[in-house]
């Protein structure tokens, strides 16, 4: 039965998001989820299905800990307190899949660029393969759960963004690249401070690169990327901003900097220490309103991993290029994904998307 | 003449038994044993690290309490000289399996599923431990005993191929015998009128639950002090210190306690407040009501299976929910009306109930 | 062989005294006192008194302090019975018993509760009088057995070998009695750091209980 389905919704949130939120009860309004302290994603991923679900006159409750509804008393609480509920959509970190009796269980991965939480999809599929199997549908990923043939590979569903995700401005910072001392690299880059989004206006074109944990661990990716900075480094009138992987816990610029570098050293490509300037690090995703670096015609480049709906339709329609990198890495480790799986990128890019293939030899 | 039957054969792997403090999983694993062993309707052997091991040592080590001879023994040249696991025999496994496809017919037992579905709670190795084999588990059991219908249901909601094969085994409680005795002839308890309390601040036991419910109305109207039974830990010393000194005045830590005095501090107190929220069984619930206390629980998972009429139950992540369900327990009419259906809910846990399941399997 | 004492009747209506098979020193025996077939109180007597382990009544632990039923008043000039509750055997035929000041203030916190375990060894100093339970274990277990059992005990964990062959050399020729052993690890710096309950003798759980 689809995702949409019955006249509500139950929704439940990753035990780790759970902890921070000083919940009245164990069911409670979308609302009181969007007024906590939880991350800009789960608030995003939250207001994005609640927004669907009343544009299809559903209701919706957000449940703190499905697992507590062992049978018996619980459930029959539950019942009262959230009726005609038969689809319950789990939003997960990639550390746990929660089932809940009785109800067709979905799953909306809302954070699997943080490289951790892949990584711990990845454990949770060898060894749960009989849980993914049980899911009815994928909400904004295209992901088989699990390594082998007969992996779970549930249907998506794409769910687009009225507003893009909220996070404070981006601070940009430009690039200074030591390539035997990441250390080096950002602490130069910090040193130098924030540059004015008005002095880079003169470029005539922007690409784009929103940058994450998961897509830097494929190499084949991490080699476009330092490729893209090179061709930068010859082309002063490209702009180039990198928007850095958010990662987890309160790093400074400087150590998101730090962290991300040994994508590029190790990618084999040659990146010069001279630089005119045009190449920038982003601290937040590019702002969609309509701040100067907002007109430039600007070229995307994402990685199958990235979550599309961070952004608006609007953004990527606004772009001349969407160019989403996939293609096999057999110079990725073992450990990496659930596979994703082919889909038609414009689905969630729009009609300017294309798919560009990316592979080790290149 | 009719032939003497020759009883079923049946290997326990008493791993959890070398712990050196049993609490959890190696006391139901000592229950079990003792429960196989007084049904009688199988004969009991005993392995680790499928070598076999005498009854004499396990049986000294279930009367002392600990594993830490057993591990003397075991790691002894004595052991060297053992012989290897029956294999035609089942082997029962009281825990996680550690080894797969060794005996003909082999169960394991599943506690609760929290290293599934919490993982948050746990460090990554105890989840690696639980979880890095539980698929092979299942498909190599002949049987999976799971300790309560809500661990059953959660793992079949995750592992539906376990349907045929998933048991229940209850566990039972069994305070020794001379407790009563001893307990009847010391000076009486006058700590006023209390409830004894079972958690910790670790989230999953849910302790912050009755400490934010100090502050409420209908906690601050009440004469209740309350007896935590256990360490007061670090943690909840940060949050004791945000609290108002009446408050504050109102919480009792026992500190770590033998059985006997946790045993007198339950027969003492009105009820027991249990607002875990999460448990594959909850033991100290039948503790209580073995001695006649209603329970404060939560709903979750198994604490209504084992709870069952004999408590008032309220939402885990609700102050105000697990207020008004403690005005609601601690009134006297209340307290007269649970008592006698703690007694008889916790009757119905016996040594016999526990056995009878592993002795139906091993008979095949 | 069955021996006992009947000391006093206490303002609180309790029954005090002591009891112990000297056959079989380490199994408390559960009592009863009466007034010709009415019981009056009952209880196991496996209490800690220090007079007791000096005189040798068994290991010292064979005291109890029962509750009466009945009024304190109408048994202070009445002979009393001591049993063997199992058996029935008679104890003891007590003349009329004294009243005593009661000894044992109500609990009213929880540190007395905790000190009122009679399950638990509160002092090392209560094990002085096991001599006799420490040599029988090891005569039949054997002088290394007991040092492993004293590590588990103390200490919670097994001997390592040096420990093991150190003080089984020293209880081989004499040096330390089997108590000062057990005293020397409850001495430690490892026990001061993480101090555990010890089990007193009359539980099931003692490790020197040797059958």
């Amino acid at each position: 039965m689809s995702l949409f389905t019955g006249a509500a919704l139950l929704l439940s949130l990753p035990g780790a998001e759970v902890e921070r939120i000083d919940w009245p009860g164990s069911l409670v309004a979308p609302g009181e989820i969007l007024a906590a302290p939880v991350s800009p994603e789960l608030r995003a991923a939250v207001r994005l299905v609640w927004g669907e679900a009343l544009r299809r006159g559903m209701a919706m409750h957000c449940v703190a800990r499905p697992e507590l509804f062992a049978d018996g008393p619980s459930r029959r609480w539950l019942r009262t307190r959230a009726p005609g509920v038969t689809q319950h959509l789990c939003l997960s970190d990639g550390h746990a899949i929660k089932p809940l009796a009785g109800l067709q269980t979905h799953v909306f991965f809302y954070r699997l660029v943080d490289r951790a939480n892949m990584l711990a999809l990845a454990r949770l599929c060898r060894r749960a393969g009989e849980l993914m199997a049980q899911v009815g549908s994928q909400v904004n990923t295209h992901l088989a759960l699990g390594d082998d043939v007969d992996a779970a590979r549930p249907p998506s569903v794409l769910l687009h963004a009225a507003t893009p995700l909220e996070h404070p401005p981006p601070v940009l910072l430009p690039l200074f690249y030591n390539c035997n001392s990441d250390e080096d690299s950002a602490n130069r880059t910090e040193q130098a401070g924030p540059v004015a989004a008005e002095r880079l206006t003169d470029a005539a074109r922007l690409h784009y690169l929103p940058l994450t944990e998961t897509a830097l661990d494929d190499s084949a990716f991490a080699r476009v990327v330092a490729r893209t900075v090179l061709e930068a480094c010859f082309d002063p009138t490209r702009l180039l901003v990198l928007r850095l992987p958010a990662g987890g816990g309160e790093r400074t610029p400087a150590q998101r900097i730090a962290a991300m570098l040994p994508a590029l050293r190790h990618s084999g490509v040659v990146i010069p220490r001279a630089s005119a300037g045009n190449i920038v690090f982003a601290t937040e995703d590019l702002e969609e309103d309509h701040t100067k670096l907002a007109r430039l015609p600007r070229h995307i480049l994402v990685h199958d991993s990235f979550d599309f709906w961070r952004h608006t339709p609007g953004f990527y329609a606004g772009a001349e290029q969407v160019a989403v990198c996939a293609g096999p890495d057999p110079a990725s480790p073992a450990h990496l994904p659930p596979t994703c799986l082919p889909y038609d990128v414009r689905d969630a890019y729009g009609p300017r998307a294309i798919r560009r293939r990316i592979d080790a030899a290149a | 003449m009719t032939p003497i039957m020759a009883r079923p054969k049946i290997t326990v792997d008493v791993r959890p038994l070398f712990e050196t403090h049993w609490t959890g999983i190696p006391v139901f694993t000592r229950r079990l044993v003792q429960a196989l062993l007084r049904h009688g309707g199988v004969e009991v052997d005993f392995m680790f690290h499928l070598t076999r091991i005498s009854a004499a040592p396990v049986l000294a080590a279930i009367a002392a309490g600990t594993g830490s001879l057993l591990r003397q023994t075991f790691e002894s040249e004595a052991a060297f000289r053992s012989e290897v696991a029956d294999r035609s025999a089942p082997m029962l496994y009281p825990s996680v399996k550690d080894s797969f496809g060794v005996a003909a017919r082999e169960a394991s037992t599943v506690h609760d599923l929290s290293t599934l579905l919490m993982p948050e709670f746990h460090e990554e190795a105890n989840i690696a431990y639980h979880l890095d084999t539980l698929a092979r588990q299942l498909a190599t059991d002949d049987a999976v005993f799971c300790i309560s219908e809500a661990t059953r249901a959660a793992l079949l909601a995750a592992f539906p191929s376990a349907a045929g094969k998933a048991r229940l085994l209850y566990q039972y409680v069994d305070w020794p015998e001379h407790f009563a005795t001893v307990a009847r002839n010391l000076p009486p308890l006058r700590l006023g009128p209390y409830a004894v309390v079972v958690g910790t601040i670790e989230p999953r036991k849910n302790l912050g639950l009755l400490l934010r419910a100090l502050a409420t109305q209908a906690l601050r109207r009440s004469p209740l002090r309350f007896v935590v039974i256990g360490r007061r830990g670090w943690k909840v010393e940060q949050f004791m210190a945000e609290l108002p000194e009446a408050a504050r005045e109102r919480m009792l830590f026992s500190g770590f306690v033998s059985e006997f005095t946790k045993y007198r501090l339950i027969q003492g107190a009105e009820f027991l407040v249990f607002p875990s929220i999460y448990e594959g069984f909850g033991i100290p619930a039948l503790e209580a009501m073995s001695l006649g206390k209603p329970v404060l629980a939560s709903w979750s998972s198994s604490l209504p299976e084992v709870v069952g009429e004999a408590g008032v139950l309220f939402d885990p992540l609700s102050v105000g929910d697990f207020a008004d369900a403690l005005e609601t327990i601690a009134h006297p009419r209340k307290l007269a009306e649970l008592a006698p259906l703690a007694r008889s809910g916790s009757a119905a846990f016996t040594w016999q109930r526990m056995a009878a399941p592993v002795v139906e399997w091993a008979g095949g | 062989m069955l021996q006992g004492h009947l000391d006093a009747i206490t303002a609180a209506g309790y029954v005090e005294g002591w009891a112990f098979d000297s056959d079989a020193p380490l199994r408390s025996l559960t009592v009863s006192v009466r007034v010709g077939d009415a019981e009056l109180a009952y209880g196991i007597a496996n209490r800690y008194r220090w007079d007791l382990a000096d005189a040798g009544c068994g290991t010292g632990w064979c005291a109890f302090r029962l509750k009466l039923d009945g009024a304190v008043e109408d048994l202070v000039d009445r002979p009393l019975l001591l049993c063997e509750a199992a058996s029935g055997r008679e104890i003891l035929r007590s003349p009329p018993l004294p009243l005593a000041d009661d000894s044992e203030p109500d609990l009213s916190s929880l540190e007395d509760v905790v000190l009122s375990d009679p399950t638990l060894v509160q002092s090392i100093e209560q094990l002085k009088g096991c001599g006799a339970v420490f040599a029988d274990f090891i005569a039949a277990a054997g002088v290394e057995n007991f040092v492993a059992a004293g590590y588990v005990y103390v200490l919670g964990r097994p001997a390592d070998r040096q420990g093991l062959a150190i003080y089984a050399a020293y209880l081989q020729r004499g040096t330390i009695t089997p108590w000062d052993f057990l005293r020397a690890l409850h001495d430690s710096d490892e026990f001061r750091a993480t101090p555990r309950l010890l089990t007193a003798p009359c539980e099931p759980g003692f490790v020197f209980y040797h059958p």
